[in-house]
C-alpha cells in the first residue's frame, strides 16, 4: 500500500489556504482594468475652419531601399515630436517577395538637419523575433509604430504561423528603456497580443493607433478567418496592453482607420470587401464602448487600403485606391466632418496593372506627410501643405 | 526584487516574456510526456514518465527546432493541460491503482465532466469567427470571470467533501484551483483566463474522453 504524501484531514486545509490566496492576489491587483470609454486625445480634435483649404505638394520621393532588395510594401509613418534630430520615422517590410522568409521590417528617419531620409536600418527579422518569443514565425509584415509617454517606440508587426496571412499573429516590440534613440534603433520582443482563443489565429495590424487623453492609445487590428471584422486593442500610456475589443457584428471589412472627431465620437473607415463597393464607416458615440454602421459613403473602394488622419487645425484626411483603377491611383480627400469629402487630389497615377497603395498619413510640423507602396519596389513619400483658399489666392 | 515589486510586474494584463517562455517550455514537456507515456512499450508507467520526461528535457534543452515549430503551430497548451499532465504523472507515480481519470468510476462520471469543456470550448470556436451575437474571449481578461471562477471552485469542492461526491470531484477541482492560481499569479500562457484554462487540444481531448466514456456506458448497458 502506498503512503499518502500528505494526511487526507489537511488536504481540505491546503486546499482551502491555496483557494484563498488565490483571492489575496486577485484583490492586491486587479487583472485588468476598465479600459473602453476613455476619452480620445483632445489635442487632435479642434475642427475650425468652414473655408476651403488648398493642398501643395511641396516634397516627394522614394524612402532609401535596403541594397539589392526587390520589394518592399505597407508603410508605416510615426511623428518624432520631441526628436531634436529626426522629425519623422517610416517602418516597412521588405525582401524578396511578400510572404517570403527573408523579409525584414526595414526603418528610415527623416532628418531635420539634412531633410532627408537616412538610410534603412533593418530592425526586426523573424528568427530574432521567433527565438525570442520561443514560437516559429514563418513571415512577417505590416508594422505599425507608436511613441509611448516614455518617448518608447513601439512596434506591432504581423507574423504568420502555418497558413500564411490568414493564420497571423500581432507580436508587439518594444525600445528598451535605456535604450530610446531613434537613430540607432533595437527592439525588445514584449509578446504576441492575446487576440482569439483559436491558436490566436488570423489577426492582422495595418494602421497607426488612435491616441487617448491619459497617453494611452487603442490599436485598430481586424480578424480575417472567414468572417472580416475589427478588432481594438487597448494600452496604457507605458504600453502596457488592457484588454480587447472585437466587433463581431461587423462583416466585409478590414483594416480599421480611426480618427476622432472629438473625445468620444470616433470614426473608423475600413477596407471593403465584397458585396461592398464604398468605403465602409463605423462610428461610436462613447469613446469606443460601442459601435455601429455609418451609412454608406459615397466613395468607391474594394479590397485596397484606407488611410485617415485627423488634422489639428482642419478636418479629416483620407487617402484612398478608387475602385475603379484598383490600385494602379491614389487619391487623397479632405474633409470637415468625417463624411462629406471633397473631391479626389491623385498622389499617384500609373498604367493598368501598376500599384500604388497602402497610404500612411502623419502631421509633423504643420505639414502632411504620406508615403505608400510605389509599384511593390520601394517606399514613396509625400510632403503637403496647407493653406485657406482665400489666402492661397495671387 | 521584492514582493511589491513582483506583485507590480504581474499587475499587467500580460505576463513577463520569460514567464511565457517558462509555461511554454514546461506545458509543451509535459504534454509530449503524457503523449509519449502512451506509446513507450515499458510495462511500468512510472518508468514511462521517467524516460519520456527525461527524454523531452533532453531534446527541449539541446534542441529549441521542436517547442518552436510547436507554437508556431499551437501557441502553449493550457495550464489546465499542464496540471491534468502533472496529475496525471503523479497518480501514475504513486502507483495504478490510484490513476487519475482511469478507474471504472471515473471513467462514469467523468464522462460529464468532459462536457463542460467541450460546451465552453465550442462558444469559444465560434466565437472566434465571430458566430456569436457577443464577445466571449474578451471576458477573459476581466477579473470578474475570475472572480466566478473561484466562487464556482469554492462551491465545488465544498459540495464535493459535504456530499460526499466520488474522489474525481476533489481531485478535478484541485487541478482547476492549481491552473487559475498559476493564471492568476502568473498571467500565463497569454494574459486570458480563457487560453489558461481551455485550448483546443485539450478541448479536442475532452471530445475523445467524452465519446469514450459513452461508448462504455453504452457497452455496460448492452453487457448487462
Amino acid at each position: 500500500m502506498h503512503k499518502f504524501w500528505l494526511p487526507s484531514d489537511l488536504k481540505p486545509l491546503l486546499w482551502f489556504f491555496c483557494w484563498v490566496m488565490v483571492a489575496v492576489k486577485l484583490l492586491l491587483y486587479p487583472v485588468s482594468t476598465s479600459h473602453g470609454g476613455r476619452p480620445a486625445s483632445a489635442a487632435i480634435s479642434t475642427i475650425a475652419s468652414h473655408s476651403d483649404h488648398v493642398w501643395t505638394l511641396e516634397a516627394q520621393g522614394l524612402v532609401p531601399q535596403p541594397p539589392l532588395i526587390p520589394a518592399a510594401h505597407a508603410s508605416n509613418l510615426v511623428a518624432l515630436p520631441n526628436d531634436p534630430r529626426f522629425s519623422l520615422a517610416v517602418f516597412w517590410f521588405a525582401g524578396s517577395k511578400e510572404a517570403q522568409p527573408d523579409v525584414r521590417i526595414a526603418m528610415s528617419l527623416w532628418s531635420r538637419q539634412q531633410q532627408a531620409w537616412t538610410e534603412p536600418v533593418w530592425v526586426v527579422d523573424r528568427i530574432s523575433a521567433g527565438d525570442a518569443l520561443g514560437k516559429g514565425i514563418l513571415h512577417i509584415g505590416n508594422p505599425v509604430a507608436w511613441l509611448d509617454q516614455q518617448q518608447r517606440l513601439h512596434l506591432f508587426v504581423v507574423g504568420t504561423g502555418l497558413g500564411g496571412w490568414a493564420a497571423s499573429r500581432v507580436v508587439h516590440l518594444r525600445q528598451p528603456s535605456d535604450h530610446i534613440s531613434p537613430s540607432q534603433p533595437q527592439f525588445e520582443v514584449i509578446g504576441q497580443l492575446p487576440l482569439s482563443w483559436l491558436w490566436n489565429l488570423s489577426h492582422l495590424v495595418r494602421h497607426a493607433p488612435l491616441p487617448l487623453a491619459d497617453g494611452g492609445m487603442v490599436l485598430p487590428l481586424h480578424f480575417e478567418l472567414g468572417k472580416h471584422f475589427p478588432v481594438f486593442a487597448w494600452f496604457s500610456a507605458n504600453g502596457e496592453f488592457q484588454g480587447i475589443q472585437r466587433l463581431v457584428h461587423i462583416n466585409h471589412v478590414l483594416q480599421p482607420a480611426v480618427v476622432a472627431m472629438n473625445a468620444t465620437h470616433w470614426l473608423a473607415y475600413m477596407r471593403s470587401l465584397p458585396p461592398y463597393e464604398k468605403v465602409s464607416l463605423i462610428s461610436s458615440t462613447d469613446a469606443g464602448v460601442h459601435w455601429s454602421w455609418h451609412d454608406e459613403l459615397s466613395m468607391s473602394n474594394q479590397n485596397s487600403a484606407v488611410a485617415a488622419l485627423l488634422l489639428p487645425t482642419y478636418g479629416v484626411v483620407m487617402a484612398r485606391n478608387p475602385l475603379e483603377r484598383a490600385r494602379s491611383l491614389l487619391v487623397m480627400h479632405h474633409s470637415e466632418d468625417g463624411l462629406a469629402w471633397t473631391a479626389p487630389q491623385t498622389l499617384a497615377d500609373g498604367s493598368t496593372g501598376s500599384e500604388y497603395s497602402y497610404p500612411s498619413l502623419s502631421w509633423v510640423d504643420d505639414r502632411l506627410w504620406i508615403s505608400y507602396t510605389h509599384l511593390r519596389q520601394g517606399i514613396a513619400w509625400q510632403r503637403w501643405r496647407s493653406e485657406s483658399a482665400v489666402k492661397a489666392k495671387p | 526584487m521584492n514582493i511589491w515589486d513582483w506583485l507590480a510586474q504581474t499587475a499587467t494584463v500580460l505576463p513577463q516574456l520569460q514567464m511565457q517562455q517558462v509555461f511554454h517550455t514546461a506545458s509543451w514537456l509535459a504534454v509530449l510526456s503524457w503523449l509519449s507515456v502512451k506509446f513507450i512499450p515499458l510495462y511500468d508507467k512510472q518508468w514511462r514518465w521517467l524516460v519520456s520526461s527525461l527524454f523531452g528535457f533532453l531534446v527541449l534543452l539541446c534542441w529549441s527546432t521542436p517547442l518552436s515549430s510547436l507554437g508556431l503551430a499551437f501557441q502553449s497548451p493550457s495550464l489546465m493541460s499542464l496540471c491534468l499532465c502533472v496529475a496525471a504523472a503523479w497518480e501514475d507515480l504513486r502507483g495504478p491503482s490510484r490513476r487519475l481519470f482511469y478507474s471504472t468510476l471515473a471513467v462514469q462520471a467523468s464522462g460529464w465532466m468532459w462536457l463542460l469543456p467541450i460546451t465552453v470550448g465550442w462558444m469559444l470556436l465560434m466565437d472566434t469567427f465571430g458566430f456569436l451575437p457577443w464577445d466571449i474571449y474578451s471576458i477573459g481578461f476581466e477579473p470578474a470571470l475570475v472572480w466566478l471562477a473561484w466562487v464556482l471552485m469554492g462551491l465545488w469542492m465544498a459540495s464535493a467533501y459535504l456530499l460526499t461526491l466520488a474522489e474525481w470531484h476533489r481531485k478535478v477541482a484541485t487541478c482547476v484551483l492549481v491552473a487559475t492560481g498559476l493564471f492568476v499569479y502568473t498571467h500565463a500562457p497569454s494574459g486570458n483566463a480563457w487560453d489558461a484554462w481551455l485550448d483546443p487540444g485539450l478541448w479536442l481531448f475532452a471530445h475523445i474522453r467524452w465519446l469514450q466514456s459513452v461508448w462504455f456506458q453504452r457497452t455496460r448497458i448492452n453487457h448487462s
